[in-house]
């Protein structure tokens, strides 16, 4: 897990960025597509998230998320017209299905859970970006002026849950080599077996918790108030995605006040191409930092100013 | 200074009395429980700060008591470094891990750079230094560890078997890395058990034994008075040169090599002895094949091949050692004959079958399989129930070899205790005798002397030989060259996925540089089949030919 993410963090825009403005872009990504409905707005939230994903050159591992997100998607797409009745314009109708009732099928169905699905979609895209784009490391040291504790548990947790698994698994591996067969045993032979494994993770884990406060106390963890490394500094590059993101954020929530962007998918959908402006103005505060990312790509002097 | 851990009615530390000179390094050795890890704790004040327990006596550093000092201040002063660096490391990235301590004694930003900035440039980490702490490789773990503690500048650096994780070429590094910090001021404390690589470094070796302080004296010193009272872990080339009531006992190859060109007459070929070259005693007899691998390939989910056309045979009561750095696909290669992983090409037989369609209770009757982190080998609530549910296997019913393991490996004792309250050294026994308990045809053993003492090594290496001389076949695979060379009689040398060499011990071992015991390089030019001190006693006729 850790060698595909040699070099994850180095190397680019979006990488290079400081962790708070590039949580505030992903934060931005995220709350415009959750604030809006309207299938324009959604596609282009999802467009830009693609751009930015190819910028922050983590497509390869965007391919791994869109394998079950897809499917997830393509589930509400399924299901949501099977469900739904809301919808006036039927584009079938069939027999009487168990549970279900008469089967209709209606337009703003399909495009609803078309909508929603791009949504889901966007969510899944952009954690993607955070976790590929964002060291951990650096979200701590963000976050720790504030919640050290809480902050350094989660980081820690990000390495050591990968460990407990690999750890499972071998338990699992050495429980078969020393004759244990899940596939001969009943429910309560398996669960009586499993339990056995989970107790042997947790005391192999209490041990190995055991020993890292070890090395933490002689680090003189915990021994009164901590000062906090800087890694990264605020930089005219970090500067302009914070800038843009924020207006983008603030447009869209002046836009939801207004109306504008709000639309209606039932009983009959709304007309397609209204709060046009909004949706420009908001694209262009989300698209800025994707720009400046083609700028650093290709521009030394650029790259060297931000 | 006495200590008693919490609830343990024997002391861990009985009356021991130590005077560190400022700038000195000192080895601390001694078997399982003598008290080494904690004398490194008490040293670097985690005893009883940390761990509770009851303490008489005092540690004083610069004529404080450490109880009396500020937890600060001791960081500052006294860094201590743990045996696994994968249980030391806290934070994700290389950078983040070397300023967590300078962040825990609140230095500012601008001294943090600095400190960071020194310890990256003196040990060479300016590559690695964005890296994921996962991502890099255990030598480097290890340097990122000593570099976290190094970058709070402490006058003494405590280090409990540094290098007992590490493949030799990494180990080597590690420990030339701490001479090079003692020769620039830095008073070092090393608790090694192996110590064929440190010994010359050392000023004063202090070994301990049941908590107590046995001896200390200089390395010259010490390694008399070992070889007079039978102490096994003196490194081989100190150990000869003694035997040999040599006039000058050199402590390293360098000097040894030196004293050999000075007093032994240069190799011709009427002197070579051709005794090694004869098969050792290891029984193969009715050469029936136990396992025969074809082959063999097989790639993790990253796309890296991590065994790459694998091929051979083992046969009855073979005893295989299988060497190479880390990450080579010993590992991996062990589990596929374990059954665990299925290899991506090629066939693997056991006995004739095809372990992959046997069911885990078969599997479990022929393969003996001892992994290397044994703390997740035990299900059970004592060590009599882990022992019994191997020997519930019905080819090690009423069996005396198994009565024989037990008494052999010492661990009756221990029969009604949870194995985990066991130490590193006596878990690693119950283990063992879990596996052989099963009677397997085929024993797979993962580095089984990691962590254990001389004298367990001594044990196990003649338990493997008794286990052969049943027709058990053994594949070992291990970092430990001497144990290899004392016990293995076939060496399968593996690179990047690779048998990169397959051979006899003398073979393989005797050509090699880094994968080559301290005698063998020791004797490098002067003799051939040398890899044991045994050997070199029976080819040089002591006393005659070296004075």
């Amino acid at each position: 897990m850790f060698k595909k993410r040699l070099n994850t963090y180095k190397g680019c825009y979006f990488k290079n960025l400081h962790p708070a403005a590039a949580l505030v872009y992903f934060m931005s990504l995220l709350l415009v597509a959750l604030l809006f409905s309207h299938p324009l707005y959604l596609t282009a939230v999802l467009v830009v998230t693609v751009l930015a994903i190819r910028s922050a050159r983590v497509l390869k591992s965007w391919k791994t998320y869109l394998k079950f997100s897809l499917l997830m998607v393509l589930m509400i797409v399924i299901i949501n017209p099977l469900v739904s009745r809301a919808g006036s314009t039927v584009l079938l109708s069939g027999p009487q299905v168990p549970l279900l009732g008469g089967l209709i099928i209606s337009l703003e169905a399909v495009f609803y859970g078309l909508a929603m699905g791009t949504r889901l979609l966007i969510v899944l895209s952009v954690f993607c970006l955070y976790n590929n784009a964002v060291h951990p490391d650096q979200v701590l040291s963000l976050f720790s002026r504030f919640t050290y504790r809480p902050a350094l548990v989660i980081s820690m947790g990000t390495r050591l849950i990968p460990r407990m698994k690999r750890d499972f698994e071998n338990i699992q591996d050495l429980q078969k080599v020393r004759g244990f067969d899940y596939t001969s045993l009943n429910l309560r032979g398996k669960f009586k077996l499993y339990r056995q494994s989970v107790n042997t993770l947790i005391y192999t884990s209490l041990e190995d918790a055991w020993q890292i406060s070890e090395a933490m106390h002689s680090r003189a963890f915990g021994s009164g108030p901590r000062s906090r490394y800087e890694r990264k500094k605020l930089r005219p590059g970090d500067l302009i995605c914070l800038v843009s993101s924020c207006a983008a954020l603030a447009v869209s929530f002046a836009g939801k006040a207004m109306g504008a962007g709000s639309y209606a998918y039932y009983p009959k959908m709304d007309y397609f191409l209204n709060g046009l402006w909004f949706l420009l103005l908001i694209l262009t505060g989300l698209l800025i930092p994707v720009i400046t990312s083609w700028g650093w790509d290709h521009c030394r002097y650029l790259r060297s100013r931000i | 200074m006495t200590y008693y851990y919490p609830d343990k009615k024997d002391p861990a530390l009985k009356k021991v009395n130590l005077k560190i000179e400022e700038g000195e390094f000192i080895l601390v050795t001694g078997g399982s429980g003598s008290g080494k890890s904690s004398l490194a704790r008490s040293l670097a004040g985690l005893i009883p700060d940390f761990y509770g327990g009851k303490i008489g006596g005092k540690v004083l550093y610069k004529g404080l008591d450490l109880r009396a000092m500020d937890r600060r201040k001791i960081a500052r002063n006294i860094g201590i470094v743990f045996q696994d660096p994968e249980k030391q490391l806290v934070m994700n990235s290389v950078e983040a891990e070397i300023v967590f301590g300078l962040e825990n004694i609140g230095l500012d930003d601008k001294e943090m750079v600095r400190r960071l900035a020194e310890v990256v440039g003196f040990l060479n980490l300016s590559e690695i230094k964005d890296e994921f702490t996962g991502a890099i490789s255990g030598g480097q773990k290890q340097k990122v560890v000593i570099a976290s503690v190094l970058a709070m500048r402490p006058d003494v650096l405590i280090l409990d078997e540094p290098t007992s994780q590490l493949d030799p070429a990494n180990a080597d590094e590690i420990l030339k890395l701490v001479k090079s910090l003692n020769d620039e001021g830095i008073t070092v404390v090393l608790i090694e058990q192996r110590l064929e690589r440190c010994f010359s470094y050392a000023d004063r070796v202090v070994v301990l034994d049941r908590g107590e302080l046995l001896k200390g004296g200089t390395p010259g010193e010490i390694a008399c008075w070992g070889v007079g009272n039978n102490v096994n872990n003196i490194p081989s080339v100190v150990k000869f040169f003694t035997m040999c009531n040599a006039s000058l006992i050199p402590l390293d190859i360098k000097e040894g090599r030196a004293f050999l060109k000075k007093h032994l007459p240069e190799q011709t070929s009427s002197i070579v002895h051709q005794a090694n070259e004869e098969p050792d005693k290891q029984t193969c007899d009715g050469q029936d094949e136990v396992l025969e691998i074809k082959n063999i390939w097989f790639s993790y989910p990253d796309g890296k091949a991590s065994l790459q056309d694998i091929n051979f045979t083992v046969k009855k009561g073979e005893i295989i050692a299988i060497l190479g750095e880390n990450a080579a696909g010993k590992t991996t290669l062990l589990k596929i004959l374990a059954g665990l992983i299925k290899p991506g090409r090629g066939s693997v037989r056991i006995l004739g079958n095809d372990p992959n369609k046997y069911k885990a209770k078969d599997i479990a009757g022929m393969i003996g399989y001892m992994p290397q982190n044994t703390d997740e080998y035990f299900f059970y609530e004592t060590v009599e129930e882990e022992i019994g549910l191997s020997a519930n296997n019905p080819r090690a019913k009423s069996d005396k070899l198994v009565n024989y393991t037990i008494d052999e490996l010492g661990i009756k004792e221990f029969f009604q205790y949870n194995p985990r309250e066991l130490s590193a050294g006596e878990r690693v026994r119950v283990a063992l005798a879990s596996v052989l308990a099963g009677r397997p045809a085929l024993l797979l053993l993962d580095e089984p002397t990691r962590g254990i003492d001389y004298n367990f090594k001594n044990d196990l290496g003649r338990l493997l030989l008794r286990y052969s001389e049943e027709g058990t076949a053994v594949i070992i695979v291990t970092n430990d060259i001497e144990f290899a060379a004392e016990y293995a009689r076939r060496v399968i040398l593996m690179f990047d996925g690779r048998i990169a060499g397959d051979g006899s011990k003398h073979e393989i071992l005797g050509e090699s540089i880094f994968f080559s015991t301290q005698m063998s390089r020791l004797f490098r030019g002067f003799r051939k089949n040398i890899l044991t001190v045994r050997e070199a006693l029976e080819q040089i006729r002591f006393p005659v030919d070296i004075k």
